[in-house]
């Protein structure tokens, strides 16, 4: 079971590549800035995916998620976290990967 | 219903009404109105009436837990150009939740204090949260993030919040039956005789002894 569980870690840990891949796409896709889309990333931390912006970039990142008295928000992160399908195929293709042979 | 309209409508109206306090020393408070925009106003309108609240729709996702097929005939659904004293029946409406953000601006932190607490205590509460709407229906409404950000714009304080909350609705499809024509599938079965069949009528069997064929049905109309 440990074993098992080891092996959920390490899919998860490696389709956020992926994952930040996707969510980049739909940042870039709806007009974010270079800097903050690089900066724009999915992690895996205590069992739980988020996408994150870190970094000098998180203040215009915030900008782009909710908006200001300017502009309205695009709330890429937001839908990106409502569509679990495109975050699971990722997942479910790693994990295939790494249980082959273990059952 | 008329879906997203009503949502938005039923939900403005739930923002509208709150009130903050502006305290002078030695003087009585005076209170002010929160205005509730759609989208952002008029700069010049803005400048002249902080605080505000902003509502935008930033999600529209279809919510398969709630999905069943079938048909139905629910009061709530029934289009406004049915005719009256007719039944009409439609497939069961897709579920889906529509996702706002719910934003809100001041000036004075005392004012955004006074914004929060209505808002969390009263209008958007963190659970058991509803929403009534025109079409007598009372909708889930779930809270599911306060985020605040205060920034400093000109050499002036501008206290934001953004709160994301949730709401169910669904989206009608089809009409499965035109209302106008539905009193022809409206039947039944008022009266069946059986009469005692004739020997021809007995489907070969008259040796059977106990056997009784079928004789004439007769399906009138209410």
């Amino acid at each position: 079971m440990e074993k098992f569980l080891k092996v959920l870690d390490k899919a998860a840990i490696a389709s956020t590549d992926h994952m930040t891949k996707q969510v980049r796409n739909r940042a870039e896709d709806a007009g974010w800035d270079k800097e903050v889309v690089q900066s724009t990333a999915v992690v895996y931390d205590g069992g739980k995916f988020s996408a994150k912006i870190e970094g000098p970039a998180s203040d215009k990142g915030f900008v782009h998620e909710f908006g200001d008295q300017t502009s309205p928000p695009t709330a890429i992160l937001r839908q990106y976290g409502n569509d679990p399908q495109a975050a699971s195929d990722a997942f479910l293709s790693y994990l295939e990967s790494e249980v082959k042979g273990m059952l | 219903m008329t879906f997203l309209l009503s949502e938005d409508k039923a939900l403005r109206e739930k923002l509208q009404g709150m009130i903050v306090h502006d305290q002078k020393a030695g003087l009585a408070s005076t209170t002010r109105q929160v205005g509730v925009w759609f989208g952002q106003p008029d700069q010049e309108i803005r400048d002249q009436s902080y605080p505000y609240v902003t509502i935008d729709l930033v999600d529209i996702q279809r919510d398969n837990a709630r999905e069943m097929r079938g048909l139905t005939s629910d009061v709530y659904l029934k289009p406004d150009d049915a005719p009256a004293n007719k039944i009409f029946i439609v497939d069961l409406p897709i579920p889906v939740f529509l996702e706002y953000q719910v934003t809100t601006y001041s000036r004075h932190p005392r004012h955004d204090r006074e914004i929060i607490s209505q808002l969390l205590g009263k209008k958007l509460p963190l659970r058991a949260g509803a929403l009534e709407v025109e079409d007598k229906t009372v909708r889930r409404l779930d809270t599911l993030s306060v985020n605040k950000r205060d920034v400093t714009e000109q050499a002036r304080r501008l206290f934001v919040n953004a709160i994301t909350i949730r709401v169910s609705s669904e989206i009608l499809q089809n009409f499965v039956d035109d209302p106008t024509n539905l009193t022809t599938y409206r039947y039944t079965v008022n009266r069946v005789n059986v009469s005692n069949p004739a020997t021809s009528r007995q489907g070969g069997r008259s040796s059977v002894p106990d056997y009784y064929g079928t004789g004439n049905f007769t399906i009138s109309a209410p």
